[in-house]
């Protein structure tokens, strides 16, 4: 009961959180300078076109007005109209948020069982040959930018040896899986349309690991450390002494306390990636929600801007609380002492 | 207790499934609109893609004609759209779905006889009723290029289905050559799928519907859209001009502006021909790969500092001409832009240009004189010049490193600022946020000087980004004024001549050069006869004319 209150909780102050954050981007948006108008219809456009801009979006009201206007469509997932792709924001977010979650759902699994697996391999013997590799490579992974190893990837597999596509999400030649989640792969395997499945899977290979590198060296190195700190624990010299097999000792005993740091780093680090992303997909053309982002603050689209920093924002906070119900999860502690530890 | 947490755990995972469910749910149940064109989202082109042009660009596109004003806007356009004119590859402007026209004595109304064999991509005849409508949207609209007409055209009217009459508000010259820049829409299919909307009984004209359709008769339809990845049309059989049958099947347009990857995808043969904003160095690159050509096409840009001339120090005309005599334009054209030219206020390739005005030379005794006169003489220094480019065109910095160099010479305090387009254009909008000089490459609509002139430097363009001088002169306005409605050929292009040496003497803007597209395009493939041009049309977007391509 307490941890399900503990949750409620955490809810309520999400939504505190997220009313202030729309407060603030809404404000930001509007005190960058420029004639909203003439960024959205461009320098040439007439000034009864602008006008008429204007008044269609409230734009000559006062700000505390203006702000009511757009919280009460914002609730209804009505953030206005793009300026560059003249469709409704939330339209856009729809088609580009699912792409950009396709491929941190897979960063996201290269990390888990990158980053865990090798933390856990390279801590069982450590100064061997595995930790000193890992460790080199780990500081290779956290110092190259993702946009580096995209390059590098590009260069590898599409310039040298044409084993994978070079941009988009799917071949012009193959035709996209009928939509159900918005994953291409997911979508691929549920209707039977495994060409698009595959041809998917292809594209998100290069970007996803990209984007995963630095957090695998992040989470290995955190997981080693951590599990190294158990290890000294007297629990485990009994688990030892008592003739429980090595590896289920580290696997299951060790583990479970020493992941909780790497699970709350991975798990921020998926929610940051939201909005991160833009360099790899700007790579590889990837069409997707934090590319979108990084062109709309470019072109100073500010509908557009405030849409996908609330739909990160809604990220974190959804992303949070599961790292505090996992974390409770792995840690009996903090569950009974409703989150404090 | 593991329990709750695994049920709370699970309602939340719930939770971000219906998420993406929403996200990746079909708009099903929203109203069907009438599509009788055949643009479908999902479809792929079923035509052989062996003569297929690949190119990169900057998406997404503005695809309703009477909104997009871009480069890649109007490559669009000029494919997928006919115009009442066409101009060809030198600037001469021919008839094209007009065949003949006449202009009233008073020069306030022009008749147009139409063909009337031409269809549009769903099937249904082009006629005049289309042409009048196409007008009266645009003006109605007042976007994208409707600025060429809304201050002299009143409205179109269809008098029978070949002939349409323009009545305009004022005599304007150069009318006709601005209908290159009207594309002809399907009235009927575009009202088809209007939506409710600002304009009435026409809703929202269609504008919805034509953001992501087209309602077209020009040589290639739209086969398909992702707004922000790429946009692919095919070659539209039914076109009534001849095709030769090495001509490309189609083209499709994609998302690309990383240098590595546009590099990657032309050595692939992935990409065809790539857009105009490669730095030297990529190009440089480009042009070592077998088969790949760099083209030099001149399509009427010029290569300009705009300097502010309301706002300290570039507010002295003797600091601004001092400026421009500091200028080292032959290392400019030497090493920053190799191969280009000199110009001045207007490209060479404009009807009108004066070939013999002059040419601020690079003299640092001249620019000292100048800042001798100039009211800030006793100290240069005082006033810092901020130098602002676009941070998409990292070449532009060379040249403003030109002139910080030498101005330091002199005393003069030069900063140099990358800044994103769309705070230039915010910038742009009052006479203090606007920079002492902004870099820009100007170009425009219709192949006479006028077009720039009017565009470049009358007053009606304060406050937008098409003018960072705040000129402001009340006798060029009127001169420019009196060049557009003047009817005469020949007096008209005499007048421009005239308004070019006004402009030199009051050096609103350092004309650096005649800035060229350059594009790397695979020359092994197929010959392009807009490459290999003398002379190129001063029209943005003309050089991407596809249909006259041959594949070999």
């Amino acid at each position: 009961m307490a941890g399900f209150k503990y949750i409620l909780k955490r809810m309520a102050w999400s939504i505190f959180v997220l009313f202030g954050l729309s407060i603030l981007i809404f404000c930001i948006a509007r005190v960058i300078p420029g004639d909203t108008a003439t960024m959205a219809l461009g320098s040439t456009a007439s000034e009864h076109a602008k006008e008429l801009y204007r008044e269609q979006n409230h734009l000559n009201e006062p700000l505390p007005v203006q702000y009511f206007y757009w919280i009460g469509d914002a609730v209804r997932g009505n953030f206005g109209n793009s300026t560059q792709t003249k469709r409704p924001v939330a339209t856009d977010i729809k088609e580009f948020l699912p792409a950009t979650l396709e491929l941190i759902a897979f960063a996201a699994i290269l990390e888990i069982i990158g980053g865990i697996g090798l933390g856990v391999l390279t801590a069982r013997k450590p100064g061997g040959l595995l930790d000193n590799s890992v460790r080199v490579t780990s500081y290779l992974g956290i110092a190259t930018p993702s946009f580096v190893w995209g390059i590098l990837f590009m260069l590898i597999f599409c310039h040298w040896t044409h084993l994978l596509p070079t941009i988009g999400r799917l071949s012009s030649n193959i035709v996209p899986p009928k939509n159900i989640t918005g994953l291409y792969v997911i979508d691929g395997i549920l209707t039977g349309n495994t060409a698009a499945a595959w041809d998917a899977f292809k594209h998100i290979i290069m970007p996803g690991t990209a984007l995963a590198l630095t957090g695998i060296a992040q989470s290995a190195r955190m997981t080693r450390a951590s599990m190294l700190d158990n290890m000294d624990k007297d629990y485990v010299s009994a688990e030892i002494a008592a003739g429980i097999p090595m590896r289920r000792v580290m696997w299951v005993y060790v583990l479970r306390p020493s992941a909780i740091p790497a699970v709350s780093m991975i798990a921020l680090d998926i929610a940051a990636m939201l909005g991160n992303a833009f360099m790899v997909e700007q790579v590889f053309s990837y069409p997707g929600v934090s590319k979108y982002c990084l062109n709309a603050i470019l072109n100073k689209d500010l509908n557009a801007v405030v849409g996908v920093v609330l739909v990160i924002g809604v990220s974190f906070l959804l992303v949070n609380i599961m790292v505090d119900i996992i974390s409770a999860f792995l840690d009996p502690r903090i569950r009974l002492q409703g989150g404090t530890i | 207790m593991k329990k709750r947490i695994l049920m709370s755990l699970m309602c939340i995972l719930l939770s971000l499934l219906m998420v993406l469910g929403s996200c990746g749910k079909s708009e099903e149940t929203e109203k069907e609109p009438v599509t009788d064109t055949t643009v479908d989202a999902d479809a792929t082109p079923e035509t052989s893609k062996e003569k297929w042009l690949y190119l990169n660009a900057s998406l997404p596109l503005n695809y309703d004609p009477a909104v997009g004003a871009s480069s890649v806007d109007s490559s669009i356009m000029i494919n997928v759209y006919d115009n009442l004119v066409f101009t060809e590859i030198d600037g001469t402007v021919i008839p094209h779905v007009a065949t003949e026209w006449t202009e009233s004595e008073d020069g306030l109304s022009y008749t147009f006889k139409i063909r009337d064999d031409i269809k549009f991509h769903n099937g249904d005849p082009l006629d005049a009723y289309d042409v009048a409508f196409s007008m009266n949207r645009a003006l109605e609209i007042g976007q994208g290029f409707s600025y060429l007409w809304v201050n002299y055209v009143d409205r179109a009217e269809a008098t029978d289905p070949t002939t349409v009459v323009f009545y305009l508000n004022k005599t304007y010259g150069v009318f006709v050559s601005t209908l290159t820049r009207l594309s002809i829409l399907n009235e009927e299919l575009v009202m088809a799928n209007k939506v409710d909307g600002p304009y009435g009984e026409f809703g929202d004209y269609g504008m919805n519907w034509l953001s992501t359709n087209d309602a077209g008769s020009g040589p290639y339809k739209t086969e398909s859209i992702n707004i922000a990845e790429n946009v692919t049309c095919s070659k539209f059989d039914d076109y009534w001009m001849e095709w030769d049958e090495n001509a490309p099947d189609g083209f499709t347009f994609q998302a690309v502006n990383e240098t590595a990857t546009v590099r990657t995808m032309l050595g692939n043969k992935e990409l065809s021909i790539t857009d105009e904003w490669q730095t030297q160095d990529s190009l440089n690159a480009m042009a070592e790969i077998d088969g790949v050509e760099v083209t030099n096409i001149y399509s009427g840009a010029v290569a300009t500092f705009e300097m502010n001339t309301k706002k300290a120090p570039t507010d002295c005309i003797h600091f601004r001409k001092c400026l421009a005599y500091l200028f080292d334009y032959d290392t400019a054209i030497n090493y920053v832009y190799p191969g280009t030219k000199r110009t001045g206020p207007i490209s060479a390739s404009y009807e009108g240009s004066d070939p013999d005005v002059f040419l601020y030379p690079f003299d640092k005794a001249k620019a000292k004189e100048e800042l001798e006169q100039s009211k800030y003489a006793d100290n240069p220094g005082e006033h810092t010049v901020e130098i602002h480019y676009s941070a998409d065109v990292p070449d532009e910095e060379k040249l403003a490193l030109l002139l910080q160099e030498a101005a330091a010479e002199l005393g003069i305090n030069v900063t140099i600022t990358a800044t994103p387009w769309s705070t230039m254009i915010a910038n742009a909008a009052t006479i203090e946020s606007t920079p002492s000089i902004s870099v820009m490459y100007p170009s425009d609509s219709y192949s006479e000087a006028g077009s720039v002139l009017n565009l470049r430097y009358h007053s009606a363009t304060t406050g937008s980004a098409l003018q960072f001088e705040w000129l402001q002169d009340e006798a060029i306005d009127t001169e420019i004024e009196a060049a557009l409605g003047e009817q005469d050929k020949d007096k008209r292009l005499s007048m421009y001549k005239d308004i070019q040496s006004n402009l030199v003497e009051a050096c609103p803007s350092i004309w650096v050069l005649e800035w060229p597209e350059q594009r790397a395009y695979r020359a092994d493939l197929f010959t392009w006869p807009e490459a290999e041009a003398e002379k190129n049309a001063p029209i943005m977007g003309r050089c991407l004319y596809f249909r006259t391509i041959k594949f070999k």
